[in-house]
């Protein structure tokens, strides 16, 4: 190995590390904002997003649409929804006059997360530690992320949501899949609560 | 761009799919987890509902059967099945008293209506949730104070703030415990003691919105999380071009 590509490995192998340390301040900073409103704070939640999409822009995510990626996350929406579906039935608790606006804040947030943590910080850390070290980092920032937010509670669950989604990412190839996936799922999710 | 094998392809989604049905079984939960921003709850489920109430299905209590090894119970942990769930319960190991011969404790968190004697300091805005532990037919009751306490979350009606306290009942009245704010409308608190727990919202806390209307920013928190987030981009941007350029190079 050259000095000049041993230079360039190293500083490869601390991007994982900038871009946690700058998701870290991001949900800081989205916690900060939505002071008592919480997770419920569409303000924080758009700031979130655009700080997530900013990120992944400057590290270069790459955004692919093909239909397979499109089929592929429906069908991750599909699973996730469904263990919903058979321990708790429809819901129908909540009024749709809301649902609009929660919905493309909603959307745009999930986009932005999947965006970041299956593309740029899947990339960052495939590229240095493999494929499998990027699904598991993906998934546990992803659970770390509600943390704040939910309580400690929705750790295992939240862990495994990031494992299908890191999932979607690998049989893929790309984002857009468990963009999609997620995004389906939430916006179903109102429905069922 | 990295490469996928396609042994890992078939793989995870094996992996993935495991992990989500045993997440499941193992720990309950409901779809608001999987938000980018946070779905509502589902209204609050009570046994006797206020006036005001929506219409609810009955709220819903939890059971869990903790391992006993050596006299020694297991962690383990139970939640309700609301959407979010209204109560979590961690025991963490050795929480529980020891049993004897017993190679469980079971575990039950039941709603039930507020019934006098009622909080002197403030008005119970929750059910009020009886946690029992009974090994081969007796009570068993929490080991000691200290880490090896039981944590307790209770989710609230609202998110107004200031919010409710958590307090439980003892033989000399209802006594307040020690209240952390986890979440939006979830408050927790250590557990000296199973029994009765309930929300109650003190009588001298005023109460202010807890909209998403404007102020509640937490100032503290927000500048260093921006100060941290812009150096964090500045020097990934920095390093992301000496990598683009050196590889030009090479």
């Amino acid at each position: 190995m050259t000095v000049v590509a041993a230079h360039a490995r190293r500083r490869v192998a601390l991007e994982p590390l900038l871009l946690l340390g700058a998701f870290g301040s991001a949900v800081v900073v989205r916690v900060a904002v939505a002071g008592p409103s919480g997770p419920g704070s569409i303000r924080a939640g758009l700031m979130f997003a655009a700080i997530l999409a900013v990120l992944a822009f400057v590290s270069r995510a790459g955004f692919v649409v093909s239909r397979r990626a499109a089929i592929v996350g429906a069908a991750g929406a599909a699973v996730l929804v469904l263990p919903v579906l058979v321990t708790h039935g429809v819901g129908g608790h909540l009024a749709a006059t809301g649902y609009p606006i929660w919905a493309v804040a909603t959307a745009a947030v999930a986009t932005a997360e999947e965006a970041f943590l299956r593309g740029a910080l899947y990339d960052a850390v495939a590229r240095d530690h493999g494929i499998d070290a990027a699904v598991v980092i993906g998934a546990i920032a992803f659970a770390a992320l509600h943390v704040p937010l939910y309580g400690w509670h929705v750790v295992p669950l939240d862990l495994a949501v990031g494992l299908v989604l890191g999932a979607l990412r690998v049989w893929t190839g790309t984002w857009t899949a468990p963009a999609l996936a997620h995004a389906g799922a939430d916006l179903i999710g109102w429905w069922l609560v | 761009m990295t490469v996928t094998s396609a042994r890992q392809r078939r793989r995870w989604p094996g992996i993935a799919a495991f992990a989500l049905v045993l997440a499941w079984v193992v720990a309950p939960a409901t779809i608001p987890i999987y938000d980018g921003i946070g779905n509502p709850d589902e209204p609050y489920r009570y046994v006797k509902p206020p006036a005001s109430a929506k219409t609810t299905k009955a709220p819903t209590s939890a059971h869990v059967v903790v391992p006993v090894t050596a006299g020694s119970s297991a962690a383990q942990f139970a939640n309700t099945g609301e959407s979010g769930p209204q109560v979590s319960l961690y025991l963490p190991p050795k929480a529980l008293q020891q049993t004897g011969a017993a190679k469980s404790v079971s575990v039950s968190v039941t709603p039930t209506a507020p019934t006098a004697p009622l909080p002197s300091d403030g008005t119970i805005v929750t059910n009020v949730y009886r946690i029992t532990a009974t090994a081969n037919g007796q009570s068993v009751g929490v080991a000691s104070s200290g880490p090896s306490e039981p944590t307790l979350q209770m989710r609230a009606p609202d998110a107004q703030q200031p919010g409710p306290v958590m307090e439980h009942r003892t033989d000399t009245g209802w006594k307040r415990e020690r209240t952390i704010r986890v979440g939006t409308d979830i408050y927790q608190a250590q557990a000296p003691a199973l029994g009765d727990w309930a929300l109650v919202q003190l009588t001298d806390a005023p109460k202010t919105g807890g909209s998403d209307s404007g102020g509640g920013i937490n100032w503290v928190l927000l500048g260093p999380g921006i100060g941290l987030l812009v150096l964090a981009i500045l020097v990934l941007m920095v390093r992301l071009r000496r990598t683009s350029a050196t590889a030009q190079d090479g």
